[in-house]
């Protein structure tokens, strides 16, 4: 599974986003694209220093202007349910725990494709 | 990309322990679980480790997802090597303590300068807002 | 694509790798791909004491876009093939 599939895994959680200027964002995720670019509601903006706040009921932040960001943990759980999910199929929950191959298969296709030379 | 032999990849350093270096300095130690082709990383089991002198304290941060721009390097922490550092482990207060003191001496350092160049005309530009302490 | 084959017939060889922020890693290049990121094995730092998080670290890949320079062994390189092949490519590309 791909870091942006991740985040889009991450739609209606609490999370801490970090830009590259310092200042925190936590909130929910409404909405993220392939850019990065991200949707949060219910927002509290702290600055650099952590001396300033702000609240505001939504936000929208550029992709290319965020550092990192951090999730809650429960999200890799969901994620591993939602790889098991399809292989399901009456074969029970026994197979592959991290949806190995698919999962390697996944990242290799979109890693030697998508990005053109 | 090319499967050639000689190819760098961070393929083979997933579900690894890895050292992450980020632009602003910090060091963040997790399980890399995902990878994509701009070296956008999930950490998963992070922790954030701050290092003050020979010292260090490490503070848990759960799952990170960054973005690739922001990563200088990514390490595997050899356990041999790190036995011989000759770093030692501190409670997280000290530590945070030790690198707050730091910052205000630098701080007053940037501060000195910035009144510097402002004396001769010179204001400070809107790239300084993005700091890359390292 | 000439300094991704330049690089890869480096690997095995000796290199110091300076980053854009003034670090410098010197180690054995064990691989580069098409974005000039490496990876380095059996890496020492040059200034340890400034970066202490490096001290347990024996292997590392770097992202291409953070480094300066490589500092490369004189020998290792041929700069006459250097300046020829770059020649070439030069005037495959005006042909395009």
């Amino acid at each position: 599974m791909l870091p942006l599939s991740l985040l889009r895994t991450a739609v209606n959680h609490p999370m801490l986003v970090e830009l590259k200027n310092g200042e925190t964002y936590n909130g929910h995720l409404v909405n993220c694209d392939n850019w990065m670019n991200i949707n949060l509601r219910e927002v509290i903006c702290t600055s650099r220093e952590g001396d300033k706040f702000w609240k505001m009921p939504e936000c929208y932040i550029r992709g290319s202007t965020i550092k990192y960001l951090r999730i809650p943990d429960e999200i890799i759980d969901m994620v591993k349910e939602e790889a098991q999910r399809p292989r399901g199929d009456g074969r029970g929950r026994g197979r592959g725990g991290r949806g190995g191959g698919r999962g390697e298969i996944c990242l290799n296709s979109s890693l030697y494709n998508s990005h053109s030379e | 990309m090319s499967y050639l032999p000689g190819t760098a990849s961070l393929i083979n350093e997933i579900d690894k322990r890895l050292l992450i270096v980020l632009r602003d300095g910090r060091t963040l130690i997790g399980y890399l679980r995902t990878i994509d082709q701009f070296a956008n990383l999930v950490l998963h089991q992070t922790i954030e480790r701050i290092h003050v002198d020979k010292q260090y304290g490490d503070i848990p941060r759960g799952i990170f997802i960054i973005r690739g721009e922001n990563v200088i390097l990514l390490g595997e922490v050899d356990d041999e090597k790190f036995k011989n550092s000759g770093l030692e482990e501190a409670p997280i207060d000290e530590v945070l303590e030790k690198q707050r003191s730091l910052q205000l001496q630098k701080q007053k350092e940037i501060e000195e300068k910035r009144k510097a160049l402002r004396e001769r005309g010179l204001e400070p530009s809107h790239l300084e807002s993005i700091q890359e302490d390292f | 694509m000439l300094f991704y084959s330049f690089f890869k017939s480096l690997v095995g060889k000796d290199v110091v790798v300076e980053l854009k922020n003034d670090l410098s890693i010197h180690g054995t290049l064990h691989s580069v791909d098409q974005f000039l990121n490496i990876k380095l094995t059996d890496i020492s730092v040059t200034d340890p004491d400034r970066y202490p998080h490096m001290l347990s670290v024996k292997n590392c890949f770097i992202r291409g876009s953070v480094v300066r320079y490589i500092q490369l062994p004189a020998d290792e390189c041929d700069t006459q093939l250097l300046q020829d092949t770059a020649r070439k490519e030069a005037s495959q590309n005006k042909k395009k």
